[in-house]
């Protein structure tokens, strides 16, 4: 027993800046007096066994975070339960007369909303634009059951990954039971922006939450801009606001994780992003942010602010993980991105407010364009190969495209000649450079004995998600993460 | 809630020429609603305190105990009636610490003590020692205050009435009693004492000059100890000589010199923190004064018993003593702080409004330095506190972007066109 024990508490962010909270502290429950709850010292009773301390920041920018200390019989504090590694405790003491502990509170501008996050996949708007839907049953078509229980990707037997390596000439594709996705998958909501408010995370077990680990190598999938589908998705029909709603949930995010439970040559537009992942080889995290239906991907249009943001997510999944000394920088990033969302990644990397910025500049190593809308093309071509600069940067873009558009010219002029006849997937002689095209016509003759594509329509749209599907797994082999 | 009562921790001796008790008594008995418990012939103890609050069966307000200063960092009275009957006289914050991990003591309980009740001490200068304050609020059940003198007090007769001053003190090991015999006087004589105690004292204090800035501090020090020596004996004036000593008593199987040699070292306040800033602020409030076995002397030809005797010099401050956080008392708050003690007639203001004692950080940190731990680690531990800005550089919304410069592309799986 110590006579005098004295808890002392401050918050931190995941590199120990000060920041600012409203703290309240229980001793086994019975609340404890304190005269400045933004600066608390609390004297914890003699008999008290366990100490909960709640730190709510001052700022809508992180969340709060309550954690648990148990009181040895020095008096000294020890922390426990799920949140241990968000506190560090220093004792100070002298045995049996006083102890004097400092409490650091880790806030993260992340917190765990899986749960929410899955109960909106069983929450679907019951009509579209007013006019009764069956959303839950379209659902239950592609992936069998639905919503699912929960966030693991499952092993899917039917579907089929780009054959690796890719030869000179051609693609093809073949099912590989080999491929599983282990992986912790959460969704993260992100505290106080505007944009985005929800991220997907795909964490592999085969990348260690150690106190030895190396910086994250990390897949950032920037999916379609979200402008198009105003008065159509996302809003309206009775559903919340962004990001709380089915759509978010499922179109924004869980499509872009989930493979079917179908063949996916019936359904190329669940991208399984976090089974390319496993399936090109490559060990990095999946990150895939939520855009929102008027703001898209804003904050992270600067890579400065990605570039933290990725790092206080890199904090929050160790600290979850038991580990309170995650690494202080980020390993190699590559950034992902479809459709639309290739012109958004352009704008990223043309921005002169990110010119020279330390993320995009040091740590981000490679950008993907998976199959970049015709307006797109140009500016997506011309900002990446500026920011890869010189080889000696060491920068990697790859293309993968369903028409071989003039745009793409510069970038053609930098790979070996002549190109091989299409289908074909072809590397600049440093690798550091892929164009990927694959047109419609090859992709109506690849599928023919699954499926039967009606129209030009539906050939455009199969052919286009279908790149992104299947293709992002070439890029991610190439060793861009290493 | 019931109102104020005071205990006395001792008698006068028939002979003292300093009355304390009587004047204390004197003093609290002419405070309006007050109760004075007289300790008893043997002396009090804090298990007969305890026993009589318990007795009261009420929650009281305002506990005053009044004691005599030891010079050692300790009350007058043993902790229990055991240890009275063994011999004990006084009580540290050893004893306390003892007492509590022992249970040796049960509180007076929550009938008598609450988180409201204040604890007042008079005489000693046990307010220096926040271990001393922090055992005793321990020991009493962690009362709201716990209220030390940092100085040494007096009470002294003002007209028909009484008042209570503290007194500034410079103390002295010395190895011999202050007075010979009966003779009222030191063996070498008043002149001689007052001389050589200046001169030993000049040099002891005279090591913490440095911080105040005067060219000539030690001259000025040598002068004010003179000053204060000049007229001062043992009776009680405004200046005088208080001896104070410890006898040390052998356990068993032990002798007397082993006794002396084995105890520990003591000190009559916690480790001073800062350097003086002015001349005047060196005296025991600045300077703590540590005793040991270096200190002790035999005090008879035979080494039979030995003795550690302290004499102070002290010098009245004829002015109202603050009973609250401040430069005459420290305050030990084991519960939020409790507004400012009312005190005996407490008028002037240099001292604090009570809620600095209420910083449980303060008060742990006073606990450290008094347990030995150093400034350096505590600052050093203290240093661990999160710097810059958490929230610097953060944005929150959507930079300005370029407008699309055209969106024909409808991304549209077939089953969103359902509906």
């Amino acid at each position: 027993m110590t006579l005098f024990s004295v808890l002392v508490a401050v918050g931190s962010n995941w590199k120990d800046s000060a920041l600012t909270c409203h703290f309240s502290a229980t001793a086994d429950g019975v609340p404890l007096a304190v005269a400045d709850d933004t600066k608390p010292a609390w004297v914890i009773p003699v008999t008290a066994t366990t100490v909960t301390m709640t730190a709510t920041p001052t700022v809508p920018t992180y969340w709060p975070t309550t954690v648990t200390l148990s009181v040895g019989n020095t008096g000294a504090l020890t922390p426990t339960g799920d949140a241990a590694s968000f506190v560090a405790i220093q004792n100070l003491g002298i045995a049996g007369v006083v102890q004097l502990s400092l409490a650091t509170v880790n806030l993260s501008r992340f917190k765990d909303v899986s749960d929410d996050v899955l109960a909106l996949l069983g929450n679907p708007p019951a009509t579209r634009q007013g006019k009764p839907a069956h959303v839950a049953q379209d659902y239950r078509n592609v992936y069998g059951v639905w919503p699912p229980p929960d966030w693991d990707l499952d092993d899917k037997p039917d579907a089929r990954f780009l054959d690796l390596p890719v030869p000179a000439q051609g693609v093809s594709f073949s099912k590989d039971p080999l491929v599983h996705v282990e992986a912790e998958n959460v969704v993260l909501r992100l505290a106080g922006v505007v944009a985005p408010k929800l991220w997907g995370v795909s964490w592999p077990t085969s990348l260690d939450r150690n106190e030895n680990a190396d910086p994250t190598p990390i897949l950032l999938f920037l999916r379609q801009g979200n402008a198009q589908y105003k008065g159509m998705f996302f809003s309206g029909d009775g559903m919340a606001p962004y990001p709380d709603n089915f759509d978010y949930a499922s179109f924004g995010l869980y499509d872009d994780l989930a493979y079917p439970g179908v063949d996916l040559f019936e359904w190329p537009y669940s991208m399984g992003v976090p089974y390319q992942v496993a399936k090109s080889g490559a060990d990095a995290v999946t990150v895939h942010p939520v855009n929102s239906l008027n703001e898209d991907f804003g904050v992270i249009e600067s890579t400065k602010q990605m570039g933290r943001i990725l790092l206080e997510l890199q904090s929050f999944m160790f600290r979850r993980a038991g580990v309170a000394t995650p690494p202080a920088i980020l390993g190699k990033a590559a950034i992902a991105s479809f459709s639309s969302g290739t012109h958004i990644l352009a704008r990223i990397l043309a921005s002169p407010d990110n010119l020279g910025e330390t993320f995009l500049n040091d740590t981000v190593s490679a950008v993907y364009f998976l199959d970049p809308a015709w307006w797109a093309v140009k500016d997506c071509v011309a900002a990446s190969l500026a920011w890869a600069g010189a080889a000696s940067r060491d920068k990697r873009v790859r293309f993968y495209v369903q028409k071989d558009w003039d745009d793409l010219k510069p970038l053609k002029k930098r790979l070996p000649s002549p190109l091989p006849k299409e289908p074909y997937v072809v590397n600049s002689t440093d690798d550091h450079l892929t164009l990927g095209l694959v047109s419609k016509a090859s992709w109506i003759s690849l599928v023919k004995g699954v499926k039967q594509l009606s129209d030009d329509n539906e050939a455009f749209q199969y052919a286009h998600f279908g790149t992104a599907a299947t293709m992002l797994t070439h890029a991610l082999s190439q060793g861009d993460l290493n | 809630m019931a109102a104020e009562i005071t205990f006395l921790m001792g008698q006068d001796p028939p002979s003292a020429t300093n009355p304390f008790y009587s004047l204390a008594k004197k003093y609290f008995v002419d405070q309006a609603g007050g109760t004075v418990v007289d300790a008893p012939a043997a002396g009090q103890t804090l298990e007969g305190v305890f026993n009589s609050l318990r007795a009261l069966t009420a929650v009281q307000t305002t506990i005053n105990l009044v004691s005599h200063a030891s010079g050692f960092g300790s009350m007058n009275g043993a902790i229990t009636e055991a240890k009275q009957a063994s011999g004990r006289t006084y009580m540290t914050a050893d004893d306390m610490q003892d007492a509590l991990a022992n249970k040796s003591l049960t509180p007076p309980g929550a009938g008598v003590i609450s988180n409201k009740t204040r604890v007042v001490i008079y005489g000693c200068d046990v307010g220096r020692s926040s271990r001393f304050l922090t055992m005793l609020s321990g020991l009493f059940g962690n009362p709201g205050e716990i209220l030390g003198p940092r100085r040494m007090a007096v009470f002294m007769p003002d007209g028909t009435k009484v008042k209570y001053r503290q007194a500034q003190t410079w103390t002295m090991t010395r190895n011999a009693p202050l007075v010979a015999g009966t003779s009222g006087a030191p063996a070498v004589g008043w002149p001689n004492f007052r001389k050589q105690f200046v001169a030993d004292a000049s040099f002891k204090f005279g090591r913490f000059v440095t911080n105040t800035g005067d060219p000539l501090a030690n001259d000025h020090l040598t002068a004010m100890l003179t000053t204060a020596a000049s007229k001062a004996t043992t009776v009680l004036g405004s200046t005088f000589f208080l001896e104070e000593y410890l006898d040390i008593l052998p356990a068993a199987g032990q002798t007397a010199e082993q006794a002396a040699q084995s105890i520990a070292t003591g000190t009559n306040g916690d480790p001073v923190t800062s350097l003086p800033a002015s001349v005047d602020q060196i005296d025991d409030t600045t300077v703590v004064t540590a005793v040991g076995p270096a200190d002790a002397y035999p005090t008879t030809p035979a080494k039979t018993a030995y003795r550690i005797t302290v004499v102070i010099l002290g010098q009245i401050l004829d002015k109202d003593v603050v009973i609250a956080q401040g430069t005459d008392y420290q305050c030990f708050c084991s519960g939020k702080a409790l507004a400012p003690s009312t005190g005996p007639k407490a008028t002037s203001a240099d001292a604090g409004d009570g809620s600095g004692g209420g910083d449980p950080l303060q008060s742990a940190t006073q606990l450290l330095l008094a347990g030995g731990v150093g400034q350096a680690d505590i600052d050093s531990f203290l240093a661990g506190v999160p710097t810059g800005d958490a929230t610097e550089d953060i944005d929150t919304d959507a930079p300005a972007v370029v407008p699309f410069p055209g969106d024909s592309v409808l991304d549209l799986p077939p089953r969103a066109e359902t509906g």
